[in-house]
């Protein structure tokens, strides 16, 4: 029952990808923004840099939903990917600390799962994301305020390096 | 010897006792008995505690060991008071000058103990070396001065705390007939000093603190199973939210879910065979029931917003979660198919953590109103609810004893958070501890045999 990490685990997880990418379809969610099927694709064991060219984008408050000015970030983010085909990315959703820590590990995948969607609308292939929730345990700002928060609700995105 | 139970008289005030004794001196202990009775009844109803004297504690064996009588006394009393049962008297002054007199007389003089406001007496010895600690003690029913109930435990120096916690359950239990708390734990996170949140183990009074991961990575929402010999938790160490399942006797530890997403917020089914929990593979969070024997794994829900912090009810039979289906987080419960499911929270924009109190018939929350969380509860029956707590912080992550009696919570009403414990009815709210690293998700354990 215990997971296989590794090789064995990720060729799965890729296969798995395969068939979902066949037939992917979309759903609508709440907030009326488009949401793929995507599934999360964990990049367990894996290092990851920094990348310049992969820009943040931030998210309302509770929301996973993809803003008009996050569309124009992430279209940049998948240009650089189109420009650098042999990199993977990490797309990481982060929360700010005023929910849950249950609920916000829930809405940092939510929010992470929706920048892979609209990446993959864009073109890009879903078994170049690997996405993780870290809720709200890494925020930017600890600071109380409006302007931490905003800072805190963010999708990070980091190229993989093995 | 439980029936010295019926004999109590649970006055609280001390002045009526007194008034008590000195009619007592008029027409004999045969009429106070014949109103005990009636009192009793009352009390059983009300939340009055008994009054007990606990003097000072005889002490042999080991003379650097000598500091341990007086410990012994205040472990017993914080535990009595904790217990909400006891309200053990305060004035040692005069407990040690009763005591005195006892000593010289040969003999305990009750009718002294009386007037002093105690309806039940300990009186008793330590004994300590250097590998054994043992308390040995009476307890008199002061309305009924034949009544005397001998109490002993032994166990390891080193571990001599959860000694005299055994003796506070034992006195609870031939009193009252209930089963105590004092020798149960919570398990919580705090931050380690390279600022990461490891699993801790505390006695259920803050006290003898035992880190039990130790590892570069987040760790989250540790959970007993009902024996209480694992603990489950969700761990980043190898760069997923994935759940693991650690042995406390043997140290091992093993991935229970390491799906890719979310493999959080684990609940035990009360047979500890199943648990329920939060994970995404499927693209959203949604609750699944996980069969620890065959690994087989069912999704219960599927709704377009979160689902998670699942909690499985004591009776077995239905799962507590939170839910942003009707567009905020809220609570809601289904039985174990995933079916039926029933709103349980309408009041307010974000409730979760959900805590079933042990006889299933209420549920705790926290709620989000006006940017702070505070606890609150609901019985299920009636849709009643109660706000538990109005601090000017936020107070969250109820977790009941498994007594019903009280509700451990984290809260920041400080600065950092903290541990707190408070009554089941909000009442007595205070800190159990205060660490550097803070601490937060408390969950209490069940009895430990």
């Amino acid at each position: 029952m215990s997971k296989k990490f590794g090789l064995t685990g990720l060729v799965g997880v890729l296969a798995v990808l395969l068939l979902v990418q066949g037939c992917a379809k979309k759903t609508t969610s709440k907030t009326g923004e488009g949401v793929s099927t995507a599934v999360p694709q964990a990049g367990r064991g894996m290092k990851v840099r920094e990348e310049a060219g992969l820009k943040d984008i931030g998210f309302d408050f509770d929301q996973s939903a993809i803003r008009p000015d996050a569309k124009n970030i992430l279209k940049q983010n998948a240009e650089w990917m189109v420009k650098n085909p042999g990199a993977n990315v990490l797309v990481e959703g982060h929360c700010d600390d005023r929910g849950t820590t249950e609920y916000n590990l829930a809405l940092g995948e939510r929010r992470a799962l929706s920048v892979k969607a609209y990446l993959v609308t864009l073109g890009i292939k879903a078994d170049r994301i690997y996405t993780i929730s870290y809720g709200e345990e890494l925020p930017l700002d600890a600071a109380h305020s409006e302007e931490a928060w905003a800072k805190n609700r963010r999708a990070h995105t980091v190229v993989t390096t093995k | 010897m439980r029936s010295l139970n019926n004999n109590i008289v649970s006055l609280r005030q001390s002045v009526l006792v007194a008034v008590l004794a000195v009619l007592l001196s008029c027409f004999g202990w045969q009429s106070a008995l014949a109103g005990s009775a009636f009192t009793m009844r009352l009390s059983r109803t009300g939340s009055q505690r008994v009054a007990i004297a606990i003097p000072p504690l005889a002490f042999s064996g080991e003379p650097t060991l000598r500091h341990l009588s007086q410990a012994t006394v205040d472990i017993i009393k914080n535990d009595l008071t904790e217990s909400t049962y006891f309200s053990p008297l305060d004035d040692e002054d005069i407990m040690r000058q009763l005591a005195g007199i006892d000593r010289e007389k040969g003999y305990i003089d009750f009718p002294e103990w009386s007037s002093i406001g105690a309806e039940i007496l300990l009186k008793g010895k330590v004994s300590a070396d250097r590998n054994s600690f043992s308390v040995e003690c009476e307890l008199y029913d002061l309305y009924d001065m034949n009544r005397k109930i001998v109490i002993r435990e032994t166990g390891p120096l080193n571990n001599y705390r959860q000694v005299v916690h055994r003796i506070s359950d034992k006195i609870i239990w031939e009193i009252f007939g209930e089963k105590g708390i004092s020798t149960t734990k919570i398990t919580f996170i705090s931050r380690d000093k390279l600022g990461y949140k490891q699993i801790y183990i505390s006695d259920y009074d803050g006290q003898n603190l035992r880190q039990i991961t130790r590892n570069r990575a987040i760790n989250l929402f540790p959970n007993w199973s009902p024996d209480a010999k694992k603990i489950s938790y969700t761990s980043f160490k190898m760069g997923n939210p994935d759940l693991y399942l650690l042995d406390l006797e043997t140290g091992k530890d093993r991935a229970i879910s390491a799906e890719s997403g979310i493999n959080s917020n684990a609940s035990w089914s009360p047979d500890g065979k199943s648990m329920v929990l939060s994970m995404s593979i499927s693209g959203n969070p949604e609750i699944y029931r996980l069969d620890l024997e065959n690994g087989e794994r069912r999704k219960l829900t599927q709704s377009r917003g979160i689902d998670t912090s699942p909690e499985w009810s004591p009776d077995g039979r239905r799962v507590a979660f939170t839910s942003s289906r009707s567009g905020t987080p809220q609570i809601y419960v289904m039985d174990i198919q995933g079916w039926n499911i029933k709103r349980v929270t309408y009041d307010g924009s974000y409730n979760d953590q959900a805590s079933w109190s042990p006889d299933g018939t209420k549920i705790s929350y926290s709620s989000m109103n006006n940017g702070h969380f505070d606890i609150y509860m609901i019985n299920l029956s009636t849709n009643e609810t109660r706000q538990l707590t109005k601090s000017s912080g936020n107070d969250e992550s109820p977790s009941w004893s498994p007594d019903g009696r009280r509700i451990a919570f984290s809260s920041d009403r400080n600065g950092s958070y903290q541990l707190f414990v408070m009554e089941a009815d909000g009442g007595n709210q205070h800190k159990i501890m205060s660490l550097d690293g803070g601490g937060y998700d408390p969950a209490w354990s069940p009895h430990l045999n």
